[in-house]
């Protein structure tokens, strides 16, 4: 779905979200389809339940979003991440 | 300051203040790889830090898998003596699987002049004044 879309289906809500399909432009992320995993009253609860799935899964890619947000701006940085010494 | 090295990853603790609190974490990997600040979303409810409607959100992509995080500007953020006050950092479930409350970056240490001693294992500010 579209943002726009899911902010008519969704309005004033908390949802935890899937990017289904998106690209990288300019440090930028755009979500050119994307699916509601859940809803929720209070943004706590959905960060939450963003670790429990992100914990299980961390390929895929979710956001904590309100409704309220007209236009999905999210930002890109690039980090190699850690690695130990084993 | 001091640096403690476990498994091969430095450590450091920072203090962090805001909405009139301070939260030290002792799990802050030193890293300057990283431009930014990161901190665990779990640990920052302790401050009342939570993502608000409008918080600006970013991707971070890297190797092991990707994550959101969404970005404040906190009050006070210190390791040591060394602090700066109104910082922006990013906020994220960090789920790395290892123990780690967050990350100090390269633009909390660029902007404090931080001089890392690996032979003493010790984080302090520069040596050198500089205007």
């Amino acid at each position: 779905m579209q943002w726009n879309e899911i902010r008519e289906r969704y309005p004033g809500q908390w949802l935890l979200i899937d990017a289904v399909e998106a690209h990288s432009a300019d440090n930028q992320r755009i979500l050119d389809d994307v699916a509601v995993i859940q809803t929720f009253p209070d943004s706590v609860t959905a960060m939450a339940r963003y670790q429990e799935l992100h914990r299980r899964n961390p390929m895929l890619e979710m956001y904590v979003v309100h409704t309220d947000r007209e236009v999905l701006e999210i930002g890109e940085i690039r980090w190699f991440g850690l690695r130990t010494a084993s | 300051m001091n640096i403690h090295v476990v498994g091969g990853t430095p450590y450091v603790t920072a203090s962090l203040t805001h909405n009139g609190k301070r939260l030290a974490l002792d799990r802050v990997v030193l890293d300057t790889g990283s431009g930014g600040c990161v901190f665990s979303a779990n640990e920052l409810l302790q401050l009342d830090i939570v993502v608000e409607r409008t918080d600006r959100l970013y991707k971070i992509a890297g190797v092991g898998g990707r994550e959101f995080v969404f970005s404040r500007r906190l009050e006070g953020v210190a390791v040591g003596d060394m602090e700066v006050r109104g910082f922006e950092v990013q906020v994220g479930a960090m789920n790395y699987g290892f123990p780690v409350q967050g990350i100090i970056g390269l633009d909390f240490l660029l902007q404090v002049g931080a001089v890392i001693d690996l032979d003493r294992l010790e984080l302090s500010e520069r040596r050198s004044s500089r205007d």
